[in-house]
């Protein structure tokens, strides 16, 4: 079952309503989005466990734990928001109830 | 009282936007204060940088999308209090949370303040920095004129404050070459400079925590806490100050580049960090004498960010008796001779160069541009709360409020509560427990409206009571600690008494041991859960969140009054 409908379900979302129409607009992007964070909590917080043995490794001298800890991670997690960002569907930036047009306003 | 659908905002310009939604983030705060945390905690400092990491992420993936898709944000009144106002048809949940709006925004305000303060010590005069008061106030005057009219005047005091804060980090990178960026040749060098301090016996190696050391290892429990309290807290702050009613209207898109934008500085910071660590390293590689100190480690250890052998005392005889005691074999000041406040550290080490010193006057105009805009958006909210029919507020009012709010925070400010990261921390945490619940319940089909009254307050009173119950007594200039608030009367006497013995004990083992001891007692009397009040968000959001989602079961369940009512069928 399409985790995005599950979630939908539950929230309780009517399609065709006003605020829910915007909602709807979203739930295509929900399995991304959730696996997204996922991902960030993986490598915001499971990463920074293991940066004691990889500090063993050192690139240049520079201690690889330490620098996954304190840019390594921010940079993934930058790229992951990038990537989202340009993949989001015009709809769930901006439903079509609220625009009026059908489409987004801010691309 | 229903959402109602309206036309789209007139786009403006894109990057402007963002740029607001940048500074919602408190840039120069996030670059001095969180600096300020990494160089002298090490590694642990990291924590904040993640956090603000997460908050950024949040904001991009996940509320940015939900606040485009509600149809509040292209209405007249666009605002955090005005959406949780409709959306739980009850205008006491948009006071409620107007309330806390001000309440976090001032705290950050006191922050940006205290920053400011530090930053004017280090690049103008240094009395500058005992003048707090008088900074804010006549910073108020100027902020009462930029918020006199809803004019775009916001925008541009926003973009002003981020774009000082990327041309500070272009003069540094400029300086110490792009490398330094990513820290690449930063880190090997501070080891070597720190495996020189101890072989000329300049660190001692008992206490000396290298730069690069573990980081999760110690208090995992407070480390996780902070990161995720922050993270949802400074994006519920930043959705909240990003659709604020002097706001320009922002899309999803909008608001993710902004955020986007901040995330390009934060990557930077530990490596910001990295490079002001390897200059102060250096300073004492080099030989530091007491009676000949750079005048800008003067001017700082004056104005109270930093602690020389002891003390704050600017007079010269003084510090040369005091250091006379306690500096290393050759007449040479040791590393922990110095003892660096997190909002004096980066400064002490930018104002060793002349790109540091142009960075450094950046960053104290990005400061008073990131205050002004705070000051705007809080009166802007006291505006909304104290005539919510949409009537403009006269000048001569928000003139009044500006000046009340800058001299409130000043005023608090000037009584070093905090550093301003632990500052940034409380405000975040604040705002997690008071808003967060409530604003991603609004997205859930039929909220209980009666729960979401009690759990704003709730929440928010929560997270305040851990704050101010673990009152914070400085063990000396710098070392703060949680201590006596919520403690029984005996363990208060037994604190008091081990305070006063410490204090007249000279530094080391003994002084150390006291001090752990005091710590010890703190811990075991204030936390709550093994909590510290750093991390207080967290409690306040979880019982927030509980609040809310057992009441709108409940009241669905037992088909009792206060469920919000279904949104109409579209047409």
């Amino acid at each position: 079952m399409n985790l995005a409908n599950v979630l939908g379900k539950s929230l309780g979302i009517a399609p065709g309503t006003a605020l829910e129409s915007g909602i709807e607009g979203m739930r295509s992007n929900v399995s991304r989005t959730m696996t997204a964070c996922c991902v960030w909590a993986t490598l915001g917080l499971g990463m920074q466990a293991f940066a004691e043995t990889l500090n063993g490794l050192r690139p240049g001298g520079l201690p690889l734990g330490y620098w996954v800890s304190a840019q390594g991670t921010t940079l993934l997690l930058a790229a992951i928001a990038a990537g989202l960002i340009l993949g989001l569907k015009p709809g769930s930036a901006q439903p079509a109830s609220v625009s009026g047009k059908g489409g987004s306003h801010d691309a | 009282m229903t959402l109602e659908s309206v036309p789209p905002p007139s786009s403006g310009n894109d990057w402007l936007r963002a740029a607001n939604t940048a500074t919602s983030f408190t840039s120069a705060t996030l670059l001095v204060g969180i600096t300020g945390a990494i160089i002298t905690q090490g590694h642990d400092g990291l924590a904040f940088t993640l956090g603000i990491a997460g908050a950024v992420f949040l904001l991009a993936t996940v509320l940015a999308p939900l606040l485009a898709a509600t149809p509040v944000l292209t209405s007249p009144d666009r605002s955090l209090p005005a959406l949780l106002a409709r959306r739980y048809v009850s205008p006491a949940a948009g006071h409620m949370a107007s309330a806390v709006l001000v309440l976090a925004l001032t705290g950050l305000l006191t922050a940006e303040i205290t920053v400011l303060s530090t930053a004017a010590s280090s690049v103008i005069v240094w009395w500058l920095s005992t003048r707090v008061v008088a900074v804010a106030l006549a910073a108020a005057v100027i902020a009462a004129l930029a918020v006199k009219t809803k004019s775009p005047t916001g925008i541009w005091i926003a973009a002003g404050s981020i774009l000082a804060v990327l041309a500070a980090l272009a003069v540094l990178s400029g300086h110490d070459g792009f490398g330094a960026l990513i820290s690449l040749p930063t880190i090997p060098d501070i080891s070597a400079l720190e495996q020189g301090l101890i072989t000329k016996h300049l660190a001692d190696p008992a206490t000396y925590k290298p730069y690069a050391s573990a980081f999760l290892r110690t208090d995992r429990l407070n480390t996780l806490a902070l990161i995720t309290g922050l993270s949802i807290g400074m994006a519920t702050l930043a959705c909240a100050r990003t659709i604020g009613l002097n706001s320009p209207p922002q899309s999803a898109r909008s608001r993710s580049r902004g955020a986007l934008l901040l995330m390009g500085v934060i990557i930077f910071i530990p490596a910001l960090a990295a490079c002001a660590r390897r200059t102060l390293l250096a300073l004492f590689a080099d030989g530091l004498k007491a009676d000949g100190l750079p005048y800008w480690l003067n001017a700082l250890q004056t104005s109270g960010a930093i602690q020389i052998c002891g003390t704050t005392s600017g007079d010269h005889a003084a510090l040369v008796k005091a250091c006379g005691k306690s500096v290393g074999p050759l007449g040479l000041m040791r590393w922990h001779d110095v003892t660096f406040a997190p909002d004096g550290a980066l400064f002490s080490a930018l104002a060793a160069t002349p790109s540091g010193t142009i960075a450094a006057v950046l960053l104290v105009i990005a400061g008073g541009l990131a205050a002004l805009w705070t000051a705007r958006q809080i009166v802007t909210t006291i505006a909304d709360l104290v005539s919510p029919s949409g009537a403009a507020t006269s000048t001569g009012a928000q003139i009044v409020i500006v000046a009340a709010v800058f001299a409130a925070a000043g005023l608090f400010g000037a009584t070093h509560p905090a550093p301003s990261a632990t500052l940034l921390a409380w405000s975040a945490s604040f705002a997690a427990a008071g808003l967060a619940p409530a604003l991603l319940a609004a997205f859930v089909r039929r909220p209980s409206r009666i729960a979401a009254l009690i759990a704003i307050p709730f929440g928010a009173i929560t997270a305040l009571t851990l704050i101010l119950s673990a009152r914070y007594v400085p063990l000396d200039a710098f070392a703060f600690s949680s201590a006596v608030g919520g403690a029984p009367p005996v363990v208060i006497r037994k604190m008091g008494a081990l305070l006063q013995t410490m204090v007249a004990l000279p530094e080391g083992p003994d002084r150390e041991a006291i001090a752990t001891q005091i710590e010890s007692l703190a811990r075991d009397n204030v936390s709550w859960f093994g909590l510290k009040p750093l991390a207080s968000g967290v409690i306040g959001l979880a019982l927030g969140a509980l609040v809310i989602i057992a009441g709108s079961a409940a009241a669905v369940f037992i088909k009792a009054g206060g469920v919000t009512p279904k949104p109409p069928p579209k047409p």
